[in-house]
């Protein structure tokens, strides 16, 4: 069940209904079956991995609060995670590795094997499985106790609205609150409904009439790189950097106001990203959840900065290089990856180098100018990989790349041939429309650090009421739904 | 009342106040998006049924463009004084029908519903188009989503009761009468007038090649229903197959149809084989399919015979009532004379026929005419009582209900004539300097102005409201 299908437009408003109306000590049991029926919405088999996980990390969470040894406390995390990456291995990374050791074998001339199974990839595997072994490792630090009632941990592992793209929510936030539904405080709350509804509408407005109109343009010119040039390749680039921003962060948006709709705080996951002044700065502010995840259970582990320079970029480069591989099975998601954490790399090796030559020239720092130029200079950077993310494959994203920069045709911006790329004027204009919103918007959330359902709710009534039409009808008449209509689906929910 | 209650109650009040108000402004958007049709002058029977009195019908005329294009209220109405109406829809298929009946019965009560076949013919429609116009014509309502259930995949379902994911995409397509519904939808009786004579060959048909071949299980489902409907609605269910050119398939399948019916006792008026209508293949049809409005005036004048033989119908002519039957013959004959306009060449035959139409408005205007022109164009504006010098010093004028009015000298100087024909159309008039100025005669943001011409004879409709043709000599 998609956010954006009629098929939640009905669910939604009857969940959340009926989850104001019922009595507090059964909310949770309810929420849970709804977020099973969501799920079920899309291949009703695969509740089944989704209940092992829970099974196993609930299990696993309540053995590592019994008073253990540190080492049979290890053993028992170890069946954890043993469990729960091996499934996400076999449904989302035999394929990857079949085929490359195919490829090893392939000059030793060893007969090629196949893969015994032939799974598709379960909806939102890699977000639920990480919050659980998220969980895990919380009780094994002791940052969290181990959650009795299995209805609310299951509830904390399948929450529907942050299931199947997240954000992949902490056990010290989420559990908390699934703990608290039973209380007054949780009750029927105008300001939350408020907020959050505003939040889905934005979300929406994002994903329907943004992302999914460049994604027509996008798509169009990463399917034919050999017939255009660079125009319609630059654009391209920047249009998928749009497009990846309003589709995942609108999905978030959507998942965070559906959540805090029922009184649930969701952690943020996206925070004006493309205003980031430095890669590094961008990853505090893209995809939160998860590259936090990576810092807290990844990086952090394995010594973060604390064990010397070359330590600290060898730590980065595995938490970038696996980062990439969590999202997808393909080398060039791990590309992708990679180039993350050489920009990351680079640029700590070069910041004194930086300085200097800042000092030398007399480069006010302190400036608007300036902070502008790192801001484009990192929307560059992430721009270029994500070339990497979106071609499907290095060796395109490598002739995309030199296609980009040797096939100049800049009369492309003045002879109208642009429009004949999927999005012509009025669409064009549309979309030009709904980016002054969503920069508008950005602007308000980079200045006053509220999120647009916060924000809105500083204002008064008649401005409320007129921004929230203004997006219902903005949605129904602009977004991309419909009859013949297919590219409706979020990017994360492949991941 | 307690302070937390109060505002807890202001609260509600405020959120329901929104779903009000939200609701409303995305209902009038759907207004102006919603289904249209857009191959008849924005025409639909289904406005033209909600526009319509309750209980006012006699007889129904339910089926495709040919039952449209085939039967003429109008004609009805002018001969028998019945009030007919045509509950059809291009490529009407077997379900739409079913349901369209069901949508008429909600608020007419017809005493006879005639029934096209041609239904019996296809299982699906070939036009994407035709799908809309038959299952997004109706209002929303239990009958409209039964009708999607029974016509449409399970997959699409969503798609077609909701609506939106449809239409939402014809903001790009939008005109003026998606936002102001053309006014004939206020009284149209369903018929569609087609004055063009398209000659057709007749197939005569070899009875030796007609297959005997008995009707389709969903032909006989649908029939069956169709009579327990009218049992059940307490209506006479007629059958008729409208003339066509058609082939041995397409009559085998009529035949079966036929013979089905005449089992159960129940006749079929079958026009291409009822002798006497007299159909003239050369010039009563609009195309292979389709009578034009000759055509249609034969077979309706015989259904109006058939109707007053078989059936006591009432004649409701006078009953103010009726009013819509009355303007839906007005308009039948507005839309001819505009045809008939359309269609002459000759200057000297424009102005006689100009002369003979009843509400209308003729722009006339002269530029450069000298005393020595080749072609006499004086003597037929001196029938419409203009003066010889008037027609030397040239000018614009306007002529209506037989009265003829200079309204505008050939001076640059002289200031605009403006004139508000209605409270929609206006019309401006000016003089450049010479004949090769659009602007000279504008309707609104339209040139009435045959550009370069030294006579220009433009025609207002004043009853449809609307220019019908600018003439240039």
């Amino acid at each position: 069940m998609l956010f954006n299908s009629i098929s939640f437009l009905i669910f939604f408003p009857v969940a959340a209904g009926l989850y104001f109306v019922i009595p507090r000590k059964l909310k949770a049991a309810f929420l849970l079956i709804a977020s099973y029926y969501f799920y079920m919405c899309w291949n009703p088999k695969y509740i089944v991995l989704i209940l092992i996980t829970t099974v196993v990390t609930y299990t696993v969470g309540l053995l590592m609060g019994k008073d253990m040894s540190d080492k049979k406390k290890k053993a028992v995390m170890g069946v954890g995670f043993f469990v729960n990456f091996g499934l996400l291995f076999l449904f989302k990374y035999l394929d990857l590795s079949i085929s490359i050791i195919n490829k090893l074998l392939s000059p030793l001339h060893i007969s090629a094997i196949s893969n015994p199974f032939d799974f598709l990839l379960p909806v939102g595997i890699s977000f639920y499985t990480f919050q659980a072994i998220g969980y895990c490792i919380d009780i094994y630090r002791g940052d969290v106790k181990p959650e009795k009632n299995f209805i609310k941990y299951a509830l904390f592992v399948s929450f529907f609205p942050q299931l199947v793209a997240g954000p992949i929510e902490r056990s010290k936030n989420l559990l908390s609150q699934i703990n608290e539904m039973g209380t007054k405080k949780a009750l029927f709350n105008r300001d939350s409904i408020v907020s959050g509804f505003t939040m889905m509408m934005y979300g929406l407005f994002m994903k329907m009439v943004i992302a999914d109109r460049v994604a027509i343009f996008v798509d169009r010119i990463y399917g034919n790189i050999y017939l255009v040039g660079t125009a319609e390749m630059l654009l391209a680039a920047f249009g998928f950097s749009i497009q990846i921003y309003a589709d995942f962060a609108g999905y978030s948006a959507i998942a965070i106001g559906a959540a805090r709709f029922m009184g649930i705080d969701l952690m943020e996951n996206f925070n004006t990203p493309y205003f980031a002044v430095s890669v590094a700065d961008f990853w505090r502010r893209w995809h939160v959840s998860l590259s936090t995840w990576f810092r807290d259970y990844v990086y952090i582990p394995l010594g973060g900065n604390r064990k010397g320079t070359v330590r600290k970029y060898v730590n980065l480069m595995i938490t970038f290089l696996v980062s990439g591989l969590w999202h997808g099975a393909s080398l060039s998601f791990v590309a992708w990856g990679g180039i993350h954490g050489i920009y990351q790399v680079v640029g700590d090796l070069t910041k004194p180098l930086k300085e200097r030559v800042c000092k030398a020239l007399g480069v006010k720092r302190d400036v608007f100018s300036y902070k502008l130029g790192q801001i484009i200079c990192t929307f560059l950077l992430t721009t270029f990989a994500w070339i990497f993310f979106r071609a499907g494959s290095i060796g395109v994203a490598l002739t995309y790349i030199k296609r980009m920069f040797t096939r100049w045709n800049p009369w492309a911006f003045f002879d109208e041939s642009l429009y004949t790329w999927g999005l012509d004027r009025v669409e064009s204009l549309i979309l030009f429309m709904a980016m002054l919103v969503l920069f508008a918007v950005s602007i308000v959330r980079y200045k006053t650090g509220d999120d647009i359902g916060k924000a809105l709710l500083k204002q008064n009534l008649w401005f409320r009421w007129a921004v929230l039409i203004f997006f219902m009808i903005t949605i129904v008449v602009y977004g991309e739904y419909g009859i013949n209509f297919d590219s409706n689906k979020f990017i994360y929910f492949d991941f | 009342m307690e302070g937390t209650t109060r505002k807890k109650v202001i609260q509600a009040v405020s959120i329901l106040l929104f779903l009000a108000v939200s609701s409303w402004c995305l209902y009038k958007v759907y207004d102006v998006l919603r289904w249209k049709d857009t191959t008849g002058d924005y025409l639909s029977s289904f406005e033209q049924l909600y526009a319509t009195d309750k209980d006012l019908i006699d007889v129904a005329f339910v089926g495709s463009s040919h039952c449209f294009c085939g039967v003429t209220p109008a004609f009805l109405w002018e001969e028998k004084g019945f009030s007919g109406f045509d509950m059809s829809v291009s490529g009407q298929d077997r379900a739409s029908a079913y349901h369209h009946i069901k949508e008429l019965l909600k608020t007419q009560s017809p005493k006879v519903v005639m029934i096209d076949l041609f239904a019996v013919t296809f299982d699906e429609h070939a036009e994407e188009g035709n799908v809309y116009r038959n299952l997004l014509s109706m209002h929303t309502s239990k009958n409209s989503v039964e009708l999607v259930k029974d016509y449409a995949n399970k997959s699409e379902w969503e798609n077609y009761i909701s609506r939106f994911p449809i239409v939402h995409t014809r903001y790009k397509e939008l005109t003026k009468y998606d936002f102001d519904l053309p006014r004939q939808n206020d009284y149209g009786r369903g018929a569609l007038f087609q004055f063009k004579e398209n000659p057709q060959t007749e197939y005569v048909i070899d009875e030796k090649k007609v297959k005997k071949a008995e009707l389709s299980a969903e032909n006989k489902e649908w029939l069956d229903e169709l009579i327990k409907l009218s049992k059940e609605e307490n209506f006479e269910p007629v059958f008729m197959i409208l003339p066509m050119v058609m082939d041995e398939e397409i009559r085998s399948v009529f035949d079966g149809a036929v013979d089905y019916l005449g089992d159960n006792g129940i006749d079929v008026l079958d026009f291409n084989k009822i002798s006497g209508i007299n159909i003239d293949y050369e010039k009563d049809f609009a195309d292979p399919t389709h009578l034009n409005s000759y055509g249609s005036k034969k077979v309706t004048l015989y259904l109006g015979d058939y109707l007053e033989d078989n059936f006591s119908l009432e004649d409701h002519r006078g009953d103010k009532r009726y009013w819509q039957w009355d303007d839906d013959l007005t308009w039948y004959y507005q839309s001819k004379a505009a045809y008939e306009l359309g269609a002459l060449d000759y200057y000297d035959d424009v102005l006689a026929h100009v002369s003979t139409m009843s509400n209308v408005l003729a722009i006339i205007s002269l530029e450069g005419i000298k005393e020595d022109e080749p072609y006499d164009y004086y003597n037929a504006l001196s029938a419409l009582g203009m003066s010889y010098e008037d027609y030397l010093s040239g000018g614009k004028w306007l002529y209506k209900d037989g009265v003829l009015t200079k309204v505008h000298e050939n001076d640059p100087a002289e200031p605009d004539y403006v004139y508000d024909i209605n409270g929609k159309d206006t019309l401006k008039i000016r003089y450049d300097g010479d004949y090769l100025h659009d602007g000279n005669i504008m309707l609104n943001n339209e040139s009435l102005y045959a550009h370069g011409a030294k006579v220009t004879i433009a025609v207002y409709d004043l009853f449809l409201q609307e220019p019908v043709t600018v003439k240039g000599y």
